[in-house]
C-alpha cells in the first residue's frame, strides 16, 4: 500500500478537526509512493524509534509529535537535524505525522483512549467548546483516592507516581481531563469539574498551580508521553482494523521520565 | 522600619539586575511601620492566613500575587477580588523581591540552590547577560547515582523523586543548573556541560522550553535531571530571611517554607 494512500484514508474519514496544511498531520520526510505493508506506531519519532525500525525492517513510522524538537514547518538545519535527517534518508525510512487527527477521533482518539485507560465512564458528560477538554462523573471519591487508582493505572507505562497540588481529602467526582497542551483550569471550572487531571505540559508556569490551590481546586498533574500512550495503542488497533494490508506495531514510549529517588 | 525603606535597602544594594516591574511593594501601605516579616516563596493564601494568624504585618515573597506577571490587576476577577479584600481587611503588606533575589551574587536563588544540592564551588560559567543558567564543575559521577543524592536533598523539602531522561549510567562532571522559567538545554551544552538540572516549568511546552526540549536532549543523549520550581528555590527563601535578619537592623524575619508544588502520590 502506497503511503499517501495510507494517509488519504485518515483525511477521507477524519473531519475538519484535522490539519491539512502538512503541518500536524501529514508527511514529515520520505518518500510518499512508498509500498508498505507493515508500519510502526509511536508516540515520538525519536531516534531510538528510528533505529527500532531499521533493526526490525519496518519501513513506515506513525506518530504523534514532530521530527526535530519543534512544530514548526521550516527546520534550521543543525549537526543535530543532519544526524537525524541523514538517518532516515540512509535507512530509506518515511514518517508520517497524525497529530491534530488523532487528537480529534471520536471516541477512540488520544483524549478518549486516555479516559478509557484511567477506567472513566465511555461517555463525557460535558465536553470544552474546542473539544479538548472532558468532563466525567464518577462515583465520589477522596481526591488521594483518585490519585492513587491513577498513579495504579499509570505504573505500567512508567509513571508509579503522580503530582497532586492541593488538599487530597476532598470527596470529587466530577473529573476534568485533558491531554496535550491545551486546557484551561478556569475552563474546567465552568465545566462544574470539581477535580481536574492535566499533563504536566499544560500545566504552564507556576501561577496556574498556584491560582488552583488558592481556590481549593485539586490538580492531579500526570506526564504528556503517559496520557498519550493510549492513543497509541488505539490508533494501532484501528489501523490493523480498518486500513486492509497494512499492519501497524507499537512501540511504546510513556513516561518521558523515570523517577529516582 | 517603614515597608518602603526595606524595599530601598534592596534596590540601594542591589545592582541594574533589580527590576521595578518585579521587585516592589505590591499590595498594602509602603508606609507602614513593622519590626517582623514573613517570608515565603508564594504568597499564596495559605501564606496570607499563617501571616493574620501569627500577626505578621508584612510579607516579602518571590512570586506575584495574582498568577501573573502582570502590572495591571483585573479585580473584577473574583478569584482576585477575593484575594486583594482579604489583604486589604487585614491590612497586610506585600513586597515582592524577584529578580532582586535571582541575581544577588553568592546567596541568591541559583547560588543556593546549588549550595542546597551540595555543590559548594563557585559556577565555572553563567549566562551572559543572566545568571539564572550556571555550570558548576564536578568530581566525575554517574548521573544515575547524582540524581539519587540530590533527591535525598531535594525529600526534605517535598520532592523525594526527581524526574530524569537519559541513561542513567553516563558519567558526568560539568552540571548545569538553573532556576526560574529560564532554561536552555542547548545553552547548557554550549557552555560545556554535559548533564543539564533545570526545572519542570522549563520541562512543560507553555514554560519557555517544552516536552520537546526534553525529547531532543534523548535523542543527542544530553541527560536533564528535572526539579519542580517550587523545590529549586526554597533554598533562597532560606537565605532571603537569613540576610534580612543579618543585614537589615530592626526587622525579624520568619521564614514559611513552601517546597514542592506537588505531593507525589502512589
Amino acid at each position: 500500500m502506497k503511503t499517501n494512500k495510507i494517509l488519504e484514508h485518515f483525511f477521507e474519514r477524519g473531519g475538519d478537526w484535522m490539519d491539512r496544511t502538512g503541518k500536524w498531520d501529514g508527511i514529515l520526510m520520505g518518500d510518499p509512493e512508498k509500498d508498505v505493508d507493515r508500519c510502526l506506531v509511536t508516540w515520538i519519532p525519536s531516534l531510538k524509534a528510528l533505529r527500532y525500525m531499521v533493526d526490525n525492517q519496518i519501513k513506515l513510522m506513525i506518530c504523534h509529535e514532530p521530527l526535530f524538537w519543534t512544530n514548526a514547518t521550516t527546520i534550521e538545519v543543525t549537526p543535530e537535524t543532519e544526524l537525524k535527517s541523514d538517518f532516515i534518508k540512509d535507512n530509506d525510512l518515511t514518517v508520517m505525522r497524525l497529530h491534530n487527527a488523532w487528537d480529534g477521533w471520536p471516541e477512540i482518539g488520544t483524549l478518549w483512549a486516555w479516559a478509557k485507560f484511567l477506567g472513566l465512564p465511555s461517555t463525557p458528560t460535558a465536553v470544552s467548546a474546542d473539544g479538548k477538554q472532558h468532563r466525567y462523573d464518577i462515583d465520589p471519591v477522596t481526591v488521594e483516592e483518585l490519585a492513587k487508582s491513577i498513579a495504579k493505572r499509570c505504573a505500567p507505562i512508567g509513571e508509579p507516581m503522580v503530582q497532586l497540588t492541593g488538599e487530597a481529602s476532598p470527596v470529587v467526582s466530577k473529573i476534568g481531563l485533558s491531554t496535550g497542551i491545551v486546557q484551561d483550569l478556569d475552563e474546567f471550572l465552568r465545566m462544574g469539574c470539581d477535580c481536574s487531571v492535566v499533563c504536566s505540559d499544560s500545566m504552564g508556569t507556576w501561577n496556574h498551580t498556584q491560582k488552583a490551590e488558592d481556590r481549593n481546586q485539586p490538580v492531579i498533574c500526570v506526564n504528556l508521553g503517559t496520557t498519550q500512550e493510549p492513543g497509541m495503542v488505539s490508533l494501532s488497533k484501528y489501523i490493523n482494523d480498518n486500513i486492509a494490508g497494512l499492519a501497524a506495531e507499537h512501540l511504546p514510549h510513556g513516561n518521558m521520565f523515570e523517577l529516582i529517588g | 522600619m517603614k515597608v518602603s525603606k526595606i524595599v530601598k535597602h534592596f534596590f540601594e544594594r542591589g545592582s541594574d539586575w533589580m527590576l521595578s516591574q518585579t521587585d516592589g511593594i505590591i499590595a498594602g501601605d509602603p508606609e507602614k511601620d513593622v519590626d517582623r516579616c514573613l517570608v515565603t516563596w508564594m504568597p499564596s493564601f495559605k501564606a496570607l492566613r499563617y501571616m493574620v494568624e501569627h500577626n505578621f504585618e508584612l510579607l516579602i515573597c518571590h512570586e506575584a500575587l495574582f498568577w501573573t506577571g502582570e502590572h495591571i490587576i483585573d479585580e473584577t476577577d473574583p478569584d482576585i477580588a477575593v484575594k486583594a479584600a482579604y489583604i486589604r481587611d487585614n491590612n497586610l503588606t506585600v513586597v515582592r523581591i524577584h529578580d532582586g533575589w535571582d541575581s544577588w551574587p553568592e546567596i541568591g536563588i541559583p547560588w543556593a540552590w546549588a549550595k542546597f544540592l551540595g555543590i559548594d564551588s563557585a559556577p565555572v560559567a553563567m549566562v551572559k547577560g543572566g545568571v539564572c543558567q550556571q555550570r558548576y564543575d564536578i568530581e566525575p559521577i554517574a548521573v544515575g547515582e547524582l540524581v539519587k543524592s540530590m533527591a535525598k536533598r531535594c525529600a526534605a523539602v517535598g520532592e523525594p523523586m526527581l524526574q530524569f531522561a537519559g541513561d542513567k549510567s553516563q558519567v558526568v562532571s560539568k552540571i548545569g543548573i538553573n532556576t526560574g522559567g529560564i532554561g536552555d538545554i542547548d545553552r547548557f551544552i554550549q557552555m560545556g556541560c554535559d548533564c543539564s538540572v533545570t526545572i519542570d516549568e522549563f520541562a512543560r511546552t507553555t514554560g519557555g522550553g517544552g516536552c520537546n526540549k526534553i525529547l531532543k536532549a534523548k535523542d543527542i543523549n544530553h541527560p536533564v535531571i528535572c526539579v519542580d520550581h517550587g523545590t529549586a528555590e526554597e533554598p533562597g527563601m532560606v537565605t532571603l530571611t537569613q540576610y534580612i535578619n543579618d543585614s537589615i537592623e530592626g526587622l525579624a524575619a520568619e521564614h514559611l517554607p513552601h517546597g514542592s508544588t506537588f505531593r507525589l502520590i502512589g
